[in-house]
């Protein structure tokens, strides 16, 4: 019951946390998303309590419930305002904590829990930041590797007795996959396309996702892919409908989902900013506001990269390329981004080059480590290509979608596809560059860390390509150049 | 006629796609038969052969879809030029910038590309070519038409048919899925036994509480002069016949401090020696995790009952049927 509790406080945390959102979107919209944005703000919370040595579970939920609160009484109340608003948002707030109750308690008694060793190494983690409160007791090398968003993900766990949360990845891979689906039908309508084609192709990319061993998987894995896949699809689906519907109350939740991810994974800053770039660049997106969005996951990766982590570092994480000094560099190079995107002369084009320009850095870091040294790659090209083939347990799910993702080149975009289209084809690219930053090239087999890292972007892949086939059924949808 | 000059540069985009590849693979087949030419080079043609691709599936949608390249495209694809164009030029001298007159045959070939290539980025776009271009543009953008149904020289596309291709090509895969005989898909997924995870995670624990002992003994070493890293890598793990089989690198996976302690791990398999490290232009004494008489590799664990046994390489590869 713990655990169900506090799934279900996270769930109204983060409900209240997009209160700027109530009544304007739908609320299936906000209740796919409420999970994953309030597990995000907990982290947060958690980031600054770990900073300061005193963590708890329990005080992490009030520190992310006082914030979400705050959030609430300042805009929730403007909305509430309006007529019938009080009776929709008590409904679905209900609901959303309803639903990630029972859910929680589904998915405890079901038990499609899968562990590998990576898991007991987050549990262990967990186990020692419920009983320590800092960061002490943590192994080095888990925190490196792991980080502590999964960890904290479980604390409920620890605080149950169980040792585990069941229920939380499961939690997250339901409220993606909702949410994606909700992404797709907003634009699908906005683009006009008919009924039965929304229908159709949701239904199809639901089959194809859901008979995927590895989404599947993945989403009862203890570990952090399926739980980056959801927040990334949020950050890349939100961002596009406010762009699309000039509604920028909309990057509120795109913030916040990528705002934690950088204390996920080791490599999590540079994938977020990949994906990040294309909006806080974009001239539809006034100056303010782009800080603003940016804000929360520059301040986590100074906080944890630049404050949290060094007193737990190594004397290898200090290279340049390091975790420390790489990450930061990211994050500057993302505010570097928007302060160039908004000069008043070159700032528009500069914001329009700025997602080819961030493929191009990548492109060429990959190519200058290639050149010093091929075998990473080489291990990891094989690897890779074994892996999306046959034996990282995909099915055909990469032997279809890469058609399915030229066809959307050549046939119909959907409109700001670069949203999509560029930072997938980045991350392509970046996917061999992580295996230089570790140190190794990848391995054949489903527990490779490059077979993982594709699930990330699975659910964006997934969005992007229904969108653009639904393009091409709308009214003037065999357009290619609208984005 | 609007597009000409584009047309132009988007099929010598396409043979720039072809050669990247077509060198890219002599290369890379001569150097897997032993021959000289680096391997990391073949390799980046091969990419930039596929970065190239992209750029040809760019351009030709940009042409097709609005019938003949516009303003904006002329930029992509004096990027896809440009790109590669630098690109080939360092991939060809970069084994031998020191000394050019190293350069093989076949990296003149690739350098000559590379200029050329530079070269197309200024003139290519200034050639007019014949309506015979639009044809062969057709070709590129084949693909494309075959899923709109559109011909490539404006007929009227048909745009079901996309949709149509992702719908029902999701559901083939579906059900192609669906048929794969996978754990998660064609039959019920275990649950875990409560009793067993618990006693793996006490098991990782009292490793943990091991480890934690240990380190303690190498801190005092350390003190001496010996350095003490974090734990090995696990590398995989797999079930066989029931039984948990880890794979662990016992080096450390930091290049920089490759082959230094990995960890007092797993009990029953730490062994410490010393050698000598050069780390910061220091050398200095360090402790090797190993077992007896073996040096840092990769070892095959098995748990069994939260015991770990050393499975020797021969009696793993058997037990693996590979003799």
């Amino acid at each position: 019951m713990i655990e169900a509790g506090v799934m279900a406080w996270l769930a109204a945390i983060g409900y209240a946390a997009m209160s700027p959102l109530w009544t304007r979107v739908r609320p299936v919209g906000l209740a796919a998303m409420a999970f994953p944005i309030g597990a995000s703000t907990y982290v947060l919370a958690g980031l600054g309590l770990v900073l300061v040595d005193a963590f708890s579970t329990l005080a992490a939920l009030v520190v992310a419930s006082v914030a979400a609160g705050a959030v609430a009484a300042s805009f929730g109340r403007r909305r509430l305002a309006e007529p019938g608003a009080v009776r929709t948002v008590i409904f679905t707030l209900g609901g959303v904590v309803a639903a990630a109750g029972l859910l929680s308690l589904v998915f405890q008694g079901v038990h499609l829990t899968r562990l590998t060793v990576d898991s007991i190494r987050n549990l262990l983690t967990a186990e020692a930041l419920e009983r320590t409160g800092t960061l002490d007791a943590v192994h080095r090398g888990d925190l490196r590797m792991r980080q502590f968003f999964v960890p904290l993900l479980h604390t409920a766990g620890v605080i149950g007795g169980r040792g585990y949360a069941a229920s939380a990845t499961p939690l997250f891979a339901l409220s993606g996959f909702v949410a994606a689906g909700w992404f797709a039908w907003e634009g699908l309508v906005a683009m006009a396309t008919p009924r039965r084609w929304r229908i159709s192709l949701l239904a199809a990319a639901a089959f194809l996702v859901l008979t995927t061993n590895r989404i599947v998987y993945h989403a009862f894995y203890v570990n952090g892919h399926m739980v980056f896949a959801v927040l990334i699809v949020i950050l890349a689906g939100s961002v596009w409908l406010a762009l699309g519907r000039g509604e920028l109350r909309l990057l509120v939740p795109a913030a916040l989902a990528v705002a934690a991810t950088p204390v996920l994974r080791p490599e999590a800053v540079i994938t977020s900013a990949i994906f990040l770039i294309p909006a806080v660049t974009s001239h539809r997106i006034p100056v303010p506001y782009r800080w603003m969005m940016a804000a929360p996951y520059l301040a986590a990766t100074v906080a944890w990269y630049g404050v949290g982590y060094r007193p737990h570092a190594v004397a290898t994480d200090l290279g340049l390329t390091g975790p420390i000094y790489g990450n930061l560099i990211v994050a500057a190079g993302v505010a570097a981004a928007i302060a160039v995107s908004a000069l008043p002369r070159i700032g528009a084009a500069a914001g329009r080059a700025a997602p080819w320009l961030t493929f191009a850095a990548v492109a060429f870091y990959l190519a200058v480590r290639a050149l010093e040294d091929s075998d990473i790659l080489e291990v990891a090209l094989s690897a890779t290509g074994a892996n999306i083939a046959f034996d990282g347990m995909w099915g055909v799910f990469w032997w279809v979608v890469p058609l399915f993702a030229v066809g959307a080149v050549l046939v119909a975009r959907p409109p700001l596809s670069g949203i999509w289209a560029v930072p997938l084809l980045t991350y392509g690219v970046a996917l061999f560059v992580f295996a230089y930053l570790r140190g190794g090239g990848y391995r054949t087999g489903t527990g490779d860390s490059g077979n993982r890292m594709l699930v990330h972007v699975t659910l964006v892949l997934v969005v992007y390509l229904v969108l653009a086939a639904g393009r091409a059924v709308a009214p003037s949808g065999d357009d290619g150049g609208s984005g | 006629m609007p597009g000409r000059r584009q047309l132009l540069s988007l099929v010598a985009l396409g043979v720039l796609c072809v050669v990247f590849f077509s060198v890219g693979a002599v290369r890379a087949a001569w150097g897997l038969a032993g021959g000289s030419f680096p391997a990391r080079s073949s390799l980046l043609l091969l990419v930039l052969g596929a970065i190239c691709l992209v750029g040809v599936t760019i351009a030709a949608s940009r042409y097709r879809t609005v019938g003949g390249v516009d303003g904006p495209a002329v930029g992509t694809v004096r990027a896809g030029f440009a790109v590669p164009a630098v690109a080939l030029v360092v991939v060809a001298i970069a084994p031998d910038v020191d000394d050019l007159s190293r350069l093989g045959g076949l990296q003149w070939l690739v350098l000559g590309a590379g200029v050329a290539a530079g070269v197309g980025v200024v003139f290519v776009p200034r050639l007019v070519a014949g309506g015979a271009f639009d044809r062969l543009i057709g070709g590129l953008a084949g693909y494309g038409a075959i899923l709109d149904g559109s011909a490539p020289d404006g007929g009227a596309p048909q745009p079901g048919r996309f949709a149509r291709f992702v719908v029902f090509g999701s559901l083939g895969a579906a059900l192609v899925n669906a048929a794969i005989p996978t754990p998660l898909v064609s039959q019920p997924v275990r649950p875990h036994d409560e009793a067993a995870l618990d006693h793996l995670i006490a098991t990782e624990q009292a490793h943990l509480s091991n480890n934690y002992r240990l380190y303690a003994e190498l801190r005092e070493l350390a003190a001496g002069g010996a350095i003490v890293v974090p734990p090995a890598e696990i590398l995989a793990s797999y079930t066989l016949e029931g039984l948990s089989l880890l794979e662990v690198r016992t080096e450390d996976y930091d290049p920089e401090l490759s082959g230094e302690v990995a960890a007092p791990l797993l009990d029953g398999v730490l062994f410490t020696g010393e050698t000598e490290t050069e780390l910061g232009g220091e050398t200095r004494p360090y402790i090797v995790a190993a077992p007896s008489g073996r040096e840092p590799a990769v070892l095959r664990l098995l748990l069994v009952d939260g015991s770990v046994i050393v499975v020797d390489d021969a009696e793993y590869r058997a037990s693996k049927g590979s003799g």
